[in-house]
């Protein structure tokens, strides 16, 4: 490939795929490059399409809404149902879990959402920002503390972050174990959802690399990264799904912490 | 000009033992799951829901690894 066009195709992937995962003060508006204020970021922008997609939605469901759901109605009762049967209930029971159904399923879908629209052209991951699934973390952090308050008022706490029957010496030795594990399982989810969107988009652009550094030889690699694309999807419901699995599975450990 | 590309090869021997690491310890879990739901298929639904959760926890600590790997190469 010629000079030039190889550097077209290299800021074109760049632009395209790298810029796609990662945060960029760049936005991606075709035959445009936009540089946006240094603190509003591309991802700022992609959680509000993300909001602005939700509300769409909502309205649309709500729309759509009668005695036996039909068209997007049916499709979001399915993912409601699923997060509500598969996820909650069966992790925290019926009673405790019923106040809950809410927050998990905005936290499903939310995420979900996210991850599926960093898929399309011209879009950026919002879930590929670190700061993004800090924040998803951050909130969980604080929903799980509101909970133990509000099962079990201030001594829900002891229960929470000691386990029971151990000797009164130990109790300070063990809250402050719990109190680490507590937080660094947050960090944990934060860093997992964020790795999984950013690892897919940089394979995909190592792939697309490969084109710009080869030429036509390599233009296996791009049916590879069409497959790639594909995986991601899977990815993408599969992240989502485990966010709110490992959330509710750890909210039940403070609510109910004889389990 | 030989520390960038020796921190480099580095990255990447670190990136894939790491590729190695998760993908034994991915193999071998799903191996224990296949031969239980084997055993006893009714219990499907239970093992898979454990198996993912357990391959999410493998692939977390393997992409910390990756991650810090990409950021040094």
């Amino acid at each position: 490939m010629e000079q030039e066009s190889q550097e077209a195709v290299q800021m074109f992937i760049n632009h395209h795929a790298l810029h796609h995962a990662g945060s960029s003060s760049a936005w991606n508006v075709p035959f445009f490059r936009v540089d946006a204020l240094e603190w509003f970021r591309y991802d700022a922008v992609m959680l509000g399409v993300i909001v602005l997609a939700l509300l769409g939605l909502a309205v649309a469901v709500r729309r759509s809404r009668g005695e036996v759901p039909k068209g997007i109605a049916a499709v979001a009762e399915m993912f409601v149902v699923f997060v509500r049967d598969s996820i909650v209930y069966e992790n925290m029971g019926r009673e405790v879990g019923r106040r809950y159904v809410s927050f998990f399923c905005t936290l499903f879908i939310f995420i979900l959402c996210g991850n599926l629209l960093g898929l399309v052209p011209l879009f950026s991951t919002a879930t590929g920002c670190v700061s993004v699934t800090a924040g998803l973390a951050t909130v969980f952090v604080f929903v799980a503390l509101g909970a133990v308050a509000r099962e079990h008022g201030l001594a829900g706490f002891k229960g929470a972050f000691v386990p029971q029957g151990l000797p009164v010496w130990m109790t300070p030795l063990m809250a402050g174990m719990e109190a680490v594990g507590f937080f660094s399982r947050a960090v944990t989810l934060a860093v997992r959802l964020f790795c999984n969107m950013l690892a897919g988009h940089i394979v995909i652009y190592a792939l697309l690399g490969m084109v710009v550094i080869l030429g036509w030889v390599a233009l296996p690699f791009l049916a590879m990264s069409v497959v790639m694309w594909f995986f991601e999807i899977f990815v993408a419901f599969l992240q989502a799904y485990i966010f709110t699995l490992l959330c509710a599975i750890s909210l039940n450990m403070m609510v109910n912490p004889e389990h | 000009m030989i520390l960038p590309l020796a921190i480099q090869g580095t990255a990447a021997l670190g990136a894939s033992i790491t590729v190695i690491g998760a993908s034994l310890g991915i193999g071998l879990l799903w191996m224990a799951g296949m031969q239980s739901m084997a055993r006893q298929p009714e219990l499907q639904s239970q093992i898979q829901k454990v198996m993912i959760v357990g391959a999410a926890f493998i692939e977390g600590a393997a992409l910390f690894a990756i991650v810090v790997c990409y950021l040094k190469g």
